[in-house]
């Protein structure tokens, strides 16, 4: 009898660690995970998926951006689920409540445990104000829409950093 | 030393490195009940792994 009352307290144990390892599996892992990687600025910058719940506090994930050149955008969708994804997804820029472009509109379907990502540029000059005072900085927000789920990106361009020198082949 | 022994030190380290990985990587794409729930987990498993070792007189 003392050999089976130990043994409860032993199997009990590996139960905990077997809940623990299933609570990380199944609702750490697995799901629906987004992140935004954004190229052209000054550096690479990545938006994480843990990143989007700072949207309530600050009204988006901020992106800082160089005064002027393209940027390219790569929205990326993982479904770690064991059921097939499928999503319209639109992109659109906006400053001061107004919408400024359609950036991209496409639909994603991913097969379970699969991944997708929707790409778009933007060359934000080409939004700018052409009688903007010196030393200013605007805040454009780009709406990523994938289904019922919205997204909001805050870059913030800045006037007073200088252009990208352009280096020219030599002949 | 019984190597049964060793093998069991061995089997708990490995299971303490693999709950540690996972910790490190997913816990912060856990919800709140999630994290409660493994908070509770953790406590209760340690519990019940006293238990055991003090049935067993050690």
């Amino acid at each position: 009898m003392f050999k089976k009352h130990r043994n409860i307290y032993l199997f009990l144990t590996l139960a905990c660690f077997i809940g623990i390892i299933l609570v990380f599996v199944f609702d750490g892992y697995m799901g629906l995970y987004d992140s935004l990687t954004v190229t052209g600025t000054g550096f690479p910058q990545e938006i994480t998926p843990e990143q989007w719940g700072d949207q309530g506090r600050n009204g988006g994930a901020p992106v800082f951006i160089d005064a002027n050149g393209e940027m390219s955008f790569s929205y990326q969708v993982d479904n770690r689920r064991f059921f097939p994804y499928r999503a319209d997804v639109d992109v659109s820029l906006w400053y001061n409540q107004s919408k400024l472009a359609d950036l991209a509109s496409e639909t994603i379907s991913l097969g379970a445990f699969g991944g997708g990502q929707v790409d778009w540029t933007l060359d934000v000059v080409a939004y700018v104000p052409e009688n903007l005072p010196a030393n200013s900085t605007l805040d454009f927000t780009i709406l990523i829409k994938r289904g019922e789920i919205e997204r909001r990106v805050i870059f913030y361009y800045n006037t007073s950093i200088p252009p990208k020198p352009v280096i020219l082949p030599q002949s | 030393m019984k190597i049964e022994y060793v093998l069991y030190g061995f089997g708990i380290l490995f299971c303490i490195a693999g709950i540690g990985y996972l910790a490190a990587e997913y816990i912060r794409y856990l919800s709140d009940i999630g994290r409660i729930g493994a908070l509770l987990l953790s406590v209760c498993l340690f519990t019940f792994l006293g238990k055991y070792f003090e049935e067993m007189g050690w």
